[in-house]
């Protein structure tokens, strides 16, 4: 029952995203290139990231055994910010095979913070979550260290489109964006999806987890590099948007439980819709300026958690 | 079936456990007595197959253990560890099932088969009450049972079993005490790790005493005498004897 409300919640965010413009409701016709060629692309790429956001926060959530966890942990999302700094400094805004130059070092930033996290884990010689977990957070330290510094030596100008795109945007024209998360995406979920039950046995800890014949540190292995492949596309295309992968998964464990596997399409679905509420807000609010919508998240998903968290029966034994 | 041989562990240069060697027939038990630190429960983390960077042999129904996956240790060893270290809120029916996960294909779900197998064990062992409720809210007594049915539902031929009562109340850890013998009769071989000294007296079986990492005393079932000595001599503490039902109770005065 509820998640058949939130099917239909979500069909009529999608509907609205597509339909609503600051002229009111339009319906479109077919070849209004606005539609057609920002209106739609936008809509599906904030409901796939927003999508994939959650599912990684709820996984790193759970392999971490950490509430606090969020697919930005491990420093891919601050490696592939760094890149794109980087990409910007150096004025790399002109297209080199289909992506710009900035998305390209985003990229690679991500890869290269991979590598780099790889070979602490291959000097610590341990696999623990906490190994990963604490050499993330110095990763990501020194990364977001190392963007202040370029912020610091760059010009006005070069400074101020830095910001705005630590802020995150969804702003997207045609196709390409879209197919590229999308391309990460769905093979990488539906490898998530039968991965589902390992992921929450290893919440039992790795005793239990492996006596239940998992091989914990090849699955903790083989998902950290597949989720980062999907964080590191994600910030290439938008720059790192917050709060989704940190408070979404929290919210749908409250209200629909935390058994992964039946809960992976929930996941899915509630994090779409929300950053795609989230985009409508801040694409629409202040016409025709628009908010930043790592902004929006935290307004918006902020105060809608602690309503979650009060209202609902499951949630006082957080 | 369990052959030991020579089994040393070390971490970061301490020994924990010191050239161990022993052996457990199939359908027998043994029962590992210590002080705390003595390197019971690493044994057990060694025995389950988890801890794999050992010195020595241990060979599994004669073959290296280290030559198992985890998929095919799972389906002969089931490992319950010490209770308070589970914290993460799952539903218990979800719990019970994952112990089928050994015995299902990588594509496909739980089967008919293994959701009527949780069901049948949960109601023989009395925790079918709690099944829809969340493992971190279950009492210490509640949870050790879970944890036991769980093992069932794994069908695995040996339970190691680490603190099976510490922590429980007399009632529990008589319930316990019952569930592990009636586990022993249907014929599953049980490795329990305990300082419970109650274990003598509930449940048979030979008794080996770490004392440092390093193998005390081997004691065979029954020998009531040898036993105190042998506990006098690892716990530094004079023990009493009480004899009563044919059987032998252990205590200690302060």
């Amino acid at each position: 029952m509820k998640k058949f409300i939130l099917f239909i919640i979500s069909l009529s965010v999608i509907i609205l995203s597509l339909i609503y413009s600051s002229k009111g409701i339009s319906i479109p016709h077919f070849g209004d290139k606005i539609f057609l060629y920002i209106r739609l692309p936008r809509t599906f790429l904030a409901f796939f990231i927003g999508a994939g956001l959650t599912l990684c926060g709820a996984i790193y959530q759970m392999i971490f055994r950490n509430p606090l966890a969020t697919p930005y942990t491990l420093g891919i999302a601050q490696g592939a910010s760094f890149g794109a700094v980087l990409g910007i400094l150096l004025s790399l805004n002109n297209f080199f095979f289909i992506f710009s130059g900035v998305v390209w070092f985003s990229f690679l930033g991500a890869l290269f913070t991979l590598l780099l996290i790889f070979f602490i884990v291959y000097l610590k010689k341990s696999f623990s979550p906490y190994v990963l977990l604490l050499s993330g957070v110095a990763v990501s330290f020194f990364f977001s260290a190392l963007i202040l510094f370029l912020e610091y030596l760059s010009d006005f100008t070069r400074g101020f489109q830095i910001i705005r795109w630590l802020m995150g945007s969804l702003g997207t024209v045609g196709y390409k964006d879209v197919l590229l998360i999308f391309i990460f995406l769905f093979p990488i979920s539906i490898f998530l999806y039968f991965l589902s039950d390992h992921i929450f046995i290893m919440t039992l800890g790795d005793e239990l987890a492996s006596n239940r014949g998992l091989n914990v540190k090849r699955i903790r292995m083989a998902i950290f590099v597949i989720t980062s492949l999907l964080i590191g596309s994600f910030v290439a295309v938008c720059g790192p948007i917050g709060f989704v992968g940190l408070i979404v998964p929290h919210i749908v464990r409250i209200i629909f439980g935390n058994n992964l596997r039946k809960n992976f399409f929930t996941l899915i679905l509630f994090g779409g819709t929300f950053l795609l509420l989230c985009d409508i807000f801040a694409r629409n609010i202040i016409f025709p300026a628009e908010i930043p919508i790592g902004v929006v998240t935290s307004l918006l998903g902020g105060p809608f958690f602690l309503w979650v968290l009060f209202s609902f029966k499951g949630a006082n034994k957080l | 079936m369990i052959k030991v041989s020579n089994i040393s562990y070390i971490i970061n240069g301490k020994k924990i456990l010191d050239n161990i060697s022993f052996e457990v027939k199939r359908e027998k038990s043994l029962i590992v007595v210590g002080a705390n630190g003595a390197g019971k429960s690493t044994l057990l983390k060694i025995l389950s197959g988890f801890c794999r960077d050992f010195n020595g042999e241990y060979l599994l129904f004669g073959r290296n253990v280290k030559r198992f996956t985890p998929l095919q240790l799972s389906r002969i060893i089931s490992y319950i560890p010490q209770i308070y270290s589970i914290t993460f809120e799952m539903d218990v029916f979800d719990f019970l099932l994952f112990s089928r996960f050994p015995h299902r294909g990588f594509f496909r779900n739980y089967s008919k088969n293994d959701i009527e197998k949780v069901h049948n064990i949960s109601e023989k062992l009395g925790v079918n009450i709690f099944l829809k409720r969340k493992l971190n809210t279950l009492s210490g007594g509640e949870l050790q049972k879970v944890m036991i049915a769980s093992s069932l539902v794994q069908e695995s031929e040996i339970i190691l079993l680490d603190e099976p009562v510490t922590f429980l109340d007399p009632s529990s850890q008589i319930e316990i005490y019952n569930l592990l013998k009636e586990l022993k009769e249907g014929g599953k071989t049980l490795i329990v790790v305990s300082h419970d000294l109650n274990i003598f007296s509930f449940f048979n079986g030979d008794v080996l005493g770490l004392k440092d990492g390093k193998s005390a005393f081997y004691v065979k079932k029954g020998d009531s005498e040898d036993l105190k000595y042998n506990l006098e001599k690892i716990f530094d503490v004079k023990f009493f004897k009480i004899e009563r039902n044919n059987r032998v109770f252990f205590n200690f005065d302060v």
